[in-house]
């Protein structure tokens, strides 16, 4: 009766999808917040839980269980009020991408106060693991027993205050119509925080209840978060009954597979996440749109945000002698040097391949650090099982990670931009638990080696020649910036329609940057691979990789090439610098984290932006991005027109 | 009479079950400008849309020059010579006044992607030719002051003017202009009727505009539309006596009183 054992595990996983899923759309429903440090929230409040018991030992469980409640619910709150509260008329992904902000910046801190304090140990926990009972000739801890009737009743009791109770009366009204609901003298402010604060407690409870089954550290909870969003976006983050059903059925699911026999059970997180992105493509935006749809997201604006100034660019040359200086001291520091500078230069050429994608055609996609995957893994196979040479691995694997991603820009050319962002999330979760896994492919998952050639065997010279191939690809896009591919892409961002209208085909634009993206980033999987020499795909994981190459490029400036180079400059190569401790990460984490809330938040050209907004009023008579112009009206515009003609007669 | 430039026959659009247009059919000649007036919901920019390929009709036929254009892509349509406004002028509000004038040369390049980001020379030579002609352009609406202030920073009329400038860069053998005047200042207004005669360059033109002394005015012809129907069609001052276009108009005024004189 093995499988009553699997059905019960499943049920309580995916009681605990629904609870986390429930968290999420409270938040979405008041404040149009998709909370990704929703899972970090919970975290947090574990960590205090844990600790509480530790120190304390006379403590009793549910004393600290109220500790850790109120943890998650005080810091869902200060994050709604210092963070969410001033972006209340931001787009939805801007508020997507500032969660990840905060997400980072709550594991941070997490990370430099339990590196002091030591982990503590998950062994208090709130229903004994050892104790059991028999079902059906199954034995089931109570443990799990409790995910299922906490996770349901819980999420049920959610569903019943807000489809019962004046205060989910309120919520609702604040989500259909913001402005109505204050005039109606909803209390916004109050509304607001309350539906944090709720959030913030279930978090804990999902993080205190479910964590003692894995191991405890900042990132815990966060693929159980990925999998809950995929459960709250089958009610298009909205309906919490749906959220309870999909969480348990997906769970249920899993489970399920995952006890299947030998060849099928391997399928499980998987076929999940199939499911999840087949889901995503069906439920909430059909795959497969009608042409009058097509026209409709064709012509919907992509920008998260514009800057407030004309960003620099930079020109090709400028960039090549750039580079050239970066060679010379790279030729001049040690071995261990060239290598950092060139990890460096890794993490810039991922960023630059979202200037282009994000900043450049306004699409936000969370997968660069998949495509250098796919990069990377390609270069294994390429090299070592077919034996190419490097000098055609290089291009060769750059060039294969294009098709194989573009399956990623067909899916966004028919989203709307958060369910892009959504569903970019998911696509790079099925691509690590699948292509990331297999024999052929990724080596099954477990480390895959490659051998540098013999003239770029030293760190010096392999790192010589990333700045030459990295120094190519930035001479190669600020020349873009100022062509007509480049106003192009800016065209369909800024305004789709007027684009089309000037004869610009969006959708063609939007695949290229797409493709070119992909080809940058693969590039970048190709080097990194080169560099470390020995790898595992697991390095490329979303939540390794992808958001720090996404952080680095907002924090620096997305849109200009200048901002991947200074992010990846500040956010990797410092870090190496003041490497002292162990926390040395934890504060970049912090920084990023912080940095990412601070640039969406004030100005979407973050540093970059920042010195052009210097070198502006340094440069006399230039342009300066800050001041309104145009006083001057069509009169003086007429006069000059007339005064023109007259001089032409 | 010469063969339209452009001919809409029995078009039809409904949104849910609101008829936007029911059976519309204009003819617009070579070199002439056709007004189009009518009330707030009147299907006036739904016909721009038909037209320049937004909004696909459920039944009738659009043709450019006797080409059959309907069910193009919008883009396709520009390709073909149709150059449009929006009633929002917005523009591209993160780009500059030149990249904007830049832009409006895309369809006369040849170069490519990678000739471009490689510096080669086929990419410069355009890149230069687009610049030249830009400088010709400023020689018509003088936005020198403007070209490196980005387009969100612009006044609303300084904007007008460049997206009228835009269009112009394009050369259309059809110039659609969505309520050009709207948002100006009355002493602007007259201006802009300028600005479109010295920048449309011959092309046949429709004009939609609720200050009918300017449309009326800039026009060889009048539409009248209402409720997703042309109530009335000739010489402007035949429409605006039209009793059907009085009818319309704020409870039976007539619109040349109600747009004030001019
Ligand atoms: N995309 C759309 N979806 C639904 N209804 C629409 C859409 N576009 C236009 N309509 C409706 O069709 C009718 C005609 O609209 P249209 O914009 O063509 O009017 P108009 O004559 O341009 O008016 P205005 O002078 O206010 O610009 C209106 O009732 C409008 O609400
Ligand atoms: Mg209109």
């Amino acid at each position: 009766m093995i499988w009553i054992q699997y059905l019960v595990f499943g049920v309580g996983i995916g009681a605990m999808f629904s609870l986390l899923a429930a968290g999420i759309v409270l938040v979405y429903r008041a404040s149009g917040v998709l909370n990704f440090a929703h899972a970090s929230t919970g975290v947090l409040a574990t960590y205090v839980n844990f600790e509480l018991l530790e120190r304390y030992e006379w403590m009793p469980v549910w004393v600290a269980l109220l500790g850790a409640l109120a943890t998650g619910a005080l810091t869902a709150v200060v994050v709604q009020r210092l963070v969410f509260a001033p972006l209340r008329e931001a787009s939805q992904v801007t508020k997507l991408l500032v969660s990840f902000g905060v997400a980072g910046a709550i594991q941070g801190v997490i990370g430099l106060v339990w590196s002091r304090l030591g982990t503590p140990a998950l062994e208090k926990s709130l229903f004994p693991i050892q104790r059991s009972v028999n079902i059906a000739g199954a034995r089931v801890p109570y443990q799990r027993i409790a995910l299922i009737v906490f996770g349901i009743a819980v999420t049920v009791a959610l569903t019943w205050l807000m489809q019962r109770t004046s205060f989910g009366i309120q919520v609702r009204a604040l989500a259909q119509n913001r402005l109505a609901a204050r005039l109606a003298g909803i209390n916004e402010a109050r509304i607001e925080a309350s539906t944090w604060a709720l959030a913030g407690a279930t978090a804990a409870l999902a993080g205190v209840m479910l964590i003692p089954f894995g191991v405890l550290n900042p990132l815990s909870l966060m693929g159980v978060q990925l999998k809950a969003l995929a459960v709250a976006l089958v009610g298009g983050f909205v309906s919490l009954p749906a959220a309870l059903v999909g969480g348990l059925g997906l769970g249920t699911a899993q489970e399920l597979i995952a006890g299947a026999p030998a060849p099928f059970n391997g399928l499980s997180g998987a076929l999940a996440t199939a499911l999840v992105v087949v889901l995503l493509l069906t439920k909430v935006e059909r795959f497969f749109v009608s042409e009058q749809e097509a026209r409709a997201i064709q012509g919907e604006a992509r920008s998260f945000g514009a800057g407030r100034g004309s960003v620099m660019v930079g020109t090709g040359r400028g960039w090549l002698a750039g580079f050239a200086v970066v060679a010379l001291a790279v030729s001049l520091v040690s071995g261990f040097w060239a290598f950092v500078t060139a990890r460096t230069l890794v993490y810039a050429l991922l960023g630059l391949s979202l200037v282009v994608l994000t900043g450049w055609s306004g699409q936000v996609s969370l997968m660069p650090g998949t495509f250098a995957g796919v990069g990377a893994c390609l270069s294994w196979v390429l090299s070592e099982r077919l034996g190419y040479p490097f000098g055609l691995v290089l291009p060769l694997a750059a060039l294969a990670t294009v098709p194989l991603c573009a399956l990623a820009g067909f899916v966004a050319l028919r989203l709307r931009p958060l369910y892009l962002a959504v569903a970019t999330i998911a696509l790079a979760g099925l691509f690590e638990e699948t292509l990331f896994r297999q024999d052929w492919f990724a080596n099954g998952g477990r480390p895959m080696t490659v051998a540098r050639p013999g003239f770029l065997e030293g760190d010096h010279a392999f790192a010589l020649a990333t700045v030459a191939v990295v120094a190519l690809l930035f001479a190669f896009t600020a020349l873009l910036a100022r062509s007509r591919t480049g106003r192009a892409l800016w065209m369909v961002r800024d305004n789709p329609q007027a684009a089309a209208a000037a004869g610009v085909n969006p959708l063609k634009y939007r695949l290229a940057a797409f493709g070119l993206s992909a080809f940058y980033a693969g590039m970048a999987g190709v080097l990194f691979a080169y560099l470390l020499e020995t790898f595992s795909s697991a390095a490329f994981g979303f939540l390794i990789l992808s958001l720090a190459a996404f952080g680095l490029a907002v924090v620096g400036g997305i849109r200009s090439p200048l901002g991947p180079a200074i992010g990846a400059f500040g956010f990797v190569f410092l870090t190496e610098v003041f490497r002292s401790s162990g926390t040395v990460s934890d504060w970049s984490a912090v920084g990023l984290g912080v940095g990412l809330v601070v640039v969406l938040a004030r100005d979407p050209d973050g540093v970059t932006g920042l010195l052009s907004r210097l070198a502006g009023r340094w440069r006399v008579g230039g342009p300066a991005g800050d001041e309104e112009v145009g006083v001057v009206d069509l009169d003086e515009l007429a006069s000059a027109v007339r005064t023109q003609e007259a001089a032409h007669v | 009479m010469s063969r339209p430039v452009l001919s809409v026959r029995n078009v039809r659009v409904s949104f849910g079950g609101l008829a936007a247009l029911d059976d519309v059919s204009i003819d617009v000649v070579p070199g002439e400008v056709v007004g189009i007036i009518g009330p707030n919901g009147a299907g006036k920019s739904t016909l721009l849309n038909v037209v320049s390929g937004f909004v696909e009709p459920q039944s009738g036929e659009v043709r450019l020059e006797g080409r059959e254009i309907t069910g193009l892509l919008p883009y396709r349509r520009a390709r073909l010579g149709i150059a449009r406004s929006f009633q929002d002028a917005r523009l591209f509000p993160a780009m500059t006044v030149r990249e904007t004038l830049l832009g409006a040369f895309h369809e006369r390049f040849t170069s490519g992607m990678f000739s471009e980001g490689l510096g080669a020379p086929l990419a410069r030579e355009q890149e230069d030719a687009a610049q030249g002609a830009i400088d010709a352009l400023l020689h018509l609406v003088d936005l020198h002051p403007y070209l490196d202030h980005r387009v969100s920073d612009l006044s609303f009329g300084t904007t007008r003017a460049l997206e009228m400038a835009a269009l112009a860069a394009r050369r259309p053998r059809l110039l659609l202009l969505d309520e050009p005047a709207s948002g100006l200042q009355q002493s602007e207004v007259a201006v802009m009727g300028d600005l479109i005669h010295r920048l449309r360059g011959g092309a046949a033109t429709v004009v939609i505009d609720h200050d009918v002394p300017f449309v009326a005015a800039l026009s060889d012809r009048l539409v009248a539309m209402d409720l997703g129907r042309v109530v009335a069609v000739g010489r402007p001052d035949e429409v605006l006596a039209a009793p059907a276009v009085i009818d319309s108009y704020l409870g039976g005024a007539a619109p040349v009183a109600a747009g004030g004189e001019r």
